[in-house]
């Protein structure tokens, strides 16, 4: 009985540790990453079809909140990125649409958004550390339940001072994995 | 011996009450509650009922208001997260999105965005392989299962807004008023919608959510939709009606002990009441197989004549026979003036009146058989004298008439469902948000189209021109016939795109997606949303916006539940208040042919307290609804219940009818404090009109002492006129038709004609003779036949008559003397002293038709010396005098007749022996076949003419007792 109750005990505490809100490192690094510019390159799994895309650019982002995700290779395009917009520009052409009406990209801004806030997110996710290098950090989500765990199923994020790795896994099996690193 | 018997009432109950009990759990009755429940069978669509309750019944909205819609969606998610789904199911947030999804991956076949058909194949493919190689998202479906995005498109195509909701991740938000909001349509599981019991703790548990997310004052949660308004309001009145209940209790159990005294009577008067409520119950539950509740909770004031009766039952003074005819009379009027709701055609009002009805009767014949179990009252009352009970009455009415005065020209019928129901503020708010912001996807009004299948109905739906904004059922399942033309423009893109996709990123050939079916077949029914099915079996889609439609096309017909309420309780209040017009019409009838010119004691205080009743409703600002009149049905019986026994039983009457008017206004004049307005509406009805009436009874009807002088049953002119009117079209043969029936009317109603009469053959006769009397006395054509009898003084008397002697007739209330003149070839005038202050009625009628007649009436009572110097006139003219001598009036003497003490008048005799003319004693029987046959006896010793007629009289008496209407014999 006595180890039945500190098995519970236990599992309590562990409880309360999950709902812990994130380290403040995670939180400034990603704060700083929004508040930045950095050259990107993705790799893009796409699942059933055993497709492996890669392709790079930069990323400039601005106190504002607005980002310009700029794709260099395989071909040219950009997409300005607000809180409300989102513009796709490519061979000319300019796309515009809301951001609410793109469920992915409005629950992307929202995990930001909760991040940047330090918030506790035990709500919709699971979050962990990972064991990483000296001075960097690496920590794991994996989105329980909500709106989000329609689209993504987890994520990790890893950096130091600013954010070097972004790993989403989406609800169709599909994963992009995004490195940062400075711009020259 | 009383007590055992009345035990045996007690086990009667018991016994009754559980076999009622049994009856109802072998044959259980659906009990609605909801306002779609009256409607449904009496709209003027047959699907109109359907469309009412699936849109109203089972849906909860959820309104998140918060600063932001960042905060709105957490705690959403936060409050969705906690919901209980075995409850309620969600339609607009995570829970059914996959398998949107789903479905739509399974049969994704024809499903495009129609500005992505518009594209040409290169630049679809193009744009797709950019998406992937630059997006560092994914779309909703993987490549394998749309490799051109197209699905995606679709989906993304999807409305996106409702009202100025629009959809932000799956979930309808809005932002107002620098608010942020978010919606969530719930429906309740099977079985909570409409069950009274078990939708409070429903809601409950949306308002325990609300609390522990809105405690940090930031959020806002509302809750909108028919089902929280039915569980607020009927948590809020179950609370109210409780501690009203228990406050009435006390009082009517103070009232009971301190008039009844025993705890056998207030036995008795609680198994009265379980008595009518069982026996109502059970008469719903046999004769309707769905019942609403309405019917029940209005039914309940039958208890309110119930315990009237019983209360008078208990406290009687006189014997049941002698109360049995003003609770007879009572019970009749009630019955009748709840009939007309059976005619209604409204089949709520059909089960109040059956309720109302059978409970009633149930009670009824409950006190019949068992009230001679508790005995009589012993104890004379102590409410304080009638005088003094009469001038608190006048002061009360006085009140009355001014609220009449002043509220009577306020008095308004309202038309809309909202003057019946108000709800709270929070819950006003709600709905107030909720329509603010949805706009014309509000369901105000509504588009309903129809068709034989689901598919028909989508290409129905694909002919209106629906604007993008609005949500209906072809955005979201396209018909088959735009999906096959969808899937032909899908297969020259997989086509032409195929190579071109498989070559830039290196994947195996996508299979192309397979053909598009039926959504008859493949739609499940949780994506049924859009599509209902009425009672006959008839499948329509509702569109949430009123949209232009084709003029008289079948398939198509606007509706607006609103309205369809609004038409609903305005007809149906027109309708009740014809009906409460023909109730007291039917009551004013029925009180005319038994209390004749009196009738109208009886009845006013009914009317009195219904427009007292009004008026003060409109004092207080209210329209009057049809609850308002529906109570005005209940007050009518008690008003005239009140007045039957003051009227037939004066100061012993009071006590009983003072107890139940104050256990009725306690018990239903609290209602008045329910906050549900239909409750409380009966309430102030009850709790206005229920003093009011008394006490108008009381002025009316109340005497110290109720006068009883033993004159003749008085009929009233306007029955008379009818009577004439009937003779004059219709002949003497109808005139006794007429005559028979009231006979039997008042045989039935008045305890004093069957007192006076003995057998309804002598009543019968007397009715039927004052018929003839009618029609001999006016010369008419067609008056009875009258043939002399053969002997020898009779044919004396005919020849001194006919030759105009001037004869002096003795006449008696033996047979009907008044149709002497129609005696064939009596050529000489009439004149008749009769009592006129006891027949006043029949008198002034034939003072009014009889000019053109050979007859005058001479008053009786003031016989004097003008009068005995005509009447000496008057047979020197060969005129027939006729005076009665076997009832005393003015100076009589004591004689016997057939061995009784009867009073003579004197003067009639002394006249017979001073008037020198022929003098005659004259009886005019009927005999068995109609005709009248005279029969005359000479007066030949004037001096000793009283026992000479008397010796007459008395050997035709003895056989012919049925004819003889002296009522003081």
């Amino acid at each position: 009985m006595r180890r039945l109750i500190f098995l519970v005990s236990v599992g309590c505490a562990f409880g309360l540790w999950a709902a812990d809100p994130l380290p403040a490192t995670v939180v400034n690094a990603v704060d700083l990453s929004l508040r930045s510019s950095a050259r990107w390159e993705m790799t893009k799994i796409v699942a059933g079809a055993n497709l492996r895309l890669a392709s790079s650019g930069t990323v400039k982002a601005a106190a504002d909140r607005t980002i310009e995700w700029k794709t260099e290779t395989p071909f040219a395009s950009e997409v300005f990125l607000s809180p409300e917009t989102m513009k796709l520009v490519s061979e000319g052409a300019t796309n515009e649409v809301k951001v609410a009406e793109l469920p992915h990209y409005a629950q992307i801004a929202s995990i930001v958004e909760r991040l940047l806030r330090a918030n506790d997110v035990s709500d919709f996710a699971n979050w962990k550390t990972l064991p990483s290098d000296e001075g960097k950090w690496k920590i794991h989500f994996t989105v329980t339940q909500g709106r989000m765990a329609r689209f993504i199923t987890e994520f990790t994020l890893a950096g130091s001072a600013k954010m070097e790795l972004v790993q989403i896994s989406f609800y169709n099996g599909d994963r992009t994995e995004i490195r940062f690193a400075p711009m020259e | 011996m009383r007590i055992k018997l009345f035990h045996l009432g007690v086990v009667f109950g018991a016994l009754l009450a559980a076999a009622l009990t049994a009856l109802d759990i072998l044959f259980p009755t659906k009990m609605s509650t909801s306002i779609s429940d009256l409607i449904k069978r009496d709209s003027d669509h047959p699907a109109a009922g359907s469309v009412l309750q699936r849109n109203s019944d089972s849906m909860v909205q959820v309104i998140f208001a918060a600063p932001s819609i960042d905060a709105v969606l957490a705690a959403m998610e936060q409050w969705t997260n906690r919901l209980d789904r075995a409850i309620f199911s969600d339609h607009t947030s995570s829970f059914d999105f996959e398998a949107v999804l789903e479905f739509y991956r399974a049969n994704r076949g024809g499903l495009v965005s129609a500005e992505l058909l518009q594209k040409t194949d290169e630049d679809i493919v193009k744009n797709r392989v950019r998406s992937l190689y630059s997006s560092p998202t994914s779309g909703l479906f993987s490549f394998t299962d749309d490799p051109f995005g197209l699905l995606d498109s679709f989906v993304r195509s999807l409305p996106s807004s409702y009202g100025a909701w629009r959809m932000n991740g799956g979930v309808l938000t809005a932002e107002s008023d620098g608010m942020g909001y978010a919606l969530i349509n719930l429906r309740l599981a099977e079985g909570y919608a409409g069950d009274i019991g078990r939708l409070p703790a429903a809601v409950d548990h949306l308002f325990e959510l609300n609390r522990s997310l809105s405690s940090d004052g930031n959020v806002k949660i509302y809750l909108c939709g028919a089902p929280i308004h039915s569980a607020v309001m009927a948590r809020r009145t179950k609370t109210e009606i409780n501690y009203l209940s228990v406050v009435s209790l006390v009082f009517v159990l103070a009232v009971a002990w301190f008039a009844l005294r025993r705890w056998q009577r207030i036995l008795f008067v609680f198994l009265t009441v379980l008595t009518a409520a069982l026996a109502g119950y059970s008469a719903l539950n046999f004769c309707f197989r769905e019942f609403h509740l309405l019917a029940c909770v209005f039914a309940t004031t039958v208890i309110g004549l119930v315990v009237d009766y019983a209360f008078h039952r208990c406290l009687a003074r006189e014997s049941w026979r002698e109360i049995c005819r003003s609770m007879t009379l009572s019970f009749v009027t009630t019955e009748l003036s709840f009939a007309p709701l059976w005619f209604s055609g409204v089949e709520i009002l059909e089960q109040m009146a059956l309720f109302v009805g059978v409970g009633l009767a149930a009670a009824f014949g409950f006190i019949a058989v068992y009230g001679r179990f508790v005995g009589q009252s012993e104890t004379e009352m102590s409410v304080g004298g009638v005088k003094t009970t009469k001038r608190l009455c006048a002061i009360l009415v006085g009140v009355a008439l001014i609220l009449v005065v002043y509220g009577g020209r306020k008095i308004v019928f309202a038309t809309s469902a909202a003057d019946l129901y108000c709800p709270s503020g929070e819950l006003m708010e709600a709905e107030r948000i909720r329509s603010q912001i949805s706009g014309a996807n509000g369901g105000e009004a509504l588009t309903i189209v129809c068709g034989a299948s689901i598919e028909e109905i989508l290409e129905n739906e694909e002919q209106l021109d629906i604007p993008s904004s609005i949500v209906c059922a072809s955005r979201f399942f396209p018909s088959l016939k735009m999906r096959a033309v969808a899937y032909e423009r899908m297969r020259t893109l997989f086509d032409a795109g195929t190579n071109k996709l498989v070559s830039v990123l290196g994947c195996e050939a996508p299979e192309f997606p397979s053909a598009p079916r039926s959504w008859d077949e493949c739609l499940p029914d949780a994506m049924r949303l859009f599509f209902m099915t009425d009672n006959d079996g008839n499948v329509f889609s509702m569109i949430p916006a009123a949209v232009d439609i084709p003029k008289d096309d079948p398939r198509y017909w606007t509706y607006s539940p609103r309205r369809e309420i609004n038409k609903f309780f305005s007809d149906m209040t027109a309708v009740t208040l014809r009906l409460l017009g023909v109730t007291l019409t039917v009551l004013i009838v029925l009180l005319a042919v038994v209390y004749r010119r009196g009738c109208w004691r009886i009845i006013i205080p009914s009317l009195t307290g219904i427009v007292a009743a009004f008026a003060c409703a409109a004092l207080f600002g209210s329209s009057i609804t049809l609850f308002h009149l529906l109570a005005a049905f209940m007050l009518a019986g008690m008003g005239v219940d009140y007045a039957i026994f003051m009227n037939g039983h004066g100061k012993a009457a009071l006590k009983p009818v003072v107890c139940s008017m104050l256990t009725s206004l306690v018990g239903f004049g609290s209602l008045y404090f329910v906050s549900f307005p239909l409750v409380s509406s009966i309430g102030l009805v009850m709790a206005v009109g229920l003093p009011v009436s008394f006490a108008t009874a009381v002025i009316l009807c109340a005497d110290e002492k109720k006068a009883d002088d033993g004159a003749e049953i008085a009929a009233s002119p306007l029955g008379l006129e009818i009577l004439w009117c009937m003779y004059r079209l219709f002949g003497c043969r109808m005139l006794r038709l007429g005559t028979r029936a009231v006979t039997l009317v008042i045989w039935c109603f008045s305890a004093k004609a069957r007192a006076n009469a003995k057998t309804f053959t002598r009543l019968c006769n007397f009715t039927t003779g004052l018929a003839d009397k009618l029609a001999a006395m006016s010369g008419g054509a067609d008056a009875p036949e009258v043939i002399a009898h053969d002997d020898e003084d009779t044919k004396k008397f005919l020849s001194f008559v006919n030759d105009g002697k001037g004869v002096l007739v003795i006449s008696s209330h033996l047979g009907m003397i008044e149709v002497l003149p129609a005696l064939g070839g009596c050529p000489v005038k009439f004149h008749a002293f009769m009592n006129i202050s006891r027949t006043g009625a029949f008198n002034a009628f034939y003072q009014r038709h009889l000019a053109r007649s050979d007859v005058e009436l001479h008053a009786a009572e003031s016989f004097g010396m003008g009068e005995m110097f005509a009447l000496y006139d008057w047979l020197d003219e060969g005129a027939v005098v006729l005076m009665a001598g076997d009832r005393g009036y003015g100076r009589t003497f004591e004689a016997e007749l057939l061995g009784r003490k009867v009073r003579l008048p004197a003067g009639v005799f002394k006249i017979a022996g001073l008037c020198e003319h022929p003098v005659f004693a004259v009886v005019v029987l009927r005999k068995d076949d109609g005709r009248y046959e005279v029969k005359a006896k000479e007066i030949k010793n004037t001096d000793e003419a009283a026992a000479e007629y008397l010796a007459f009289i008395s050997g035709l008496l003895a056989k012919n007792r049925n004819q003889y209407y002296n009522w003081d014999f």
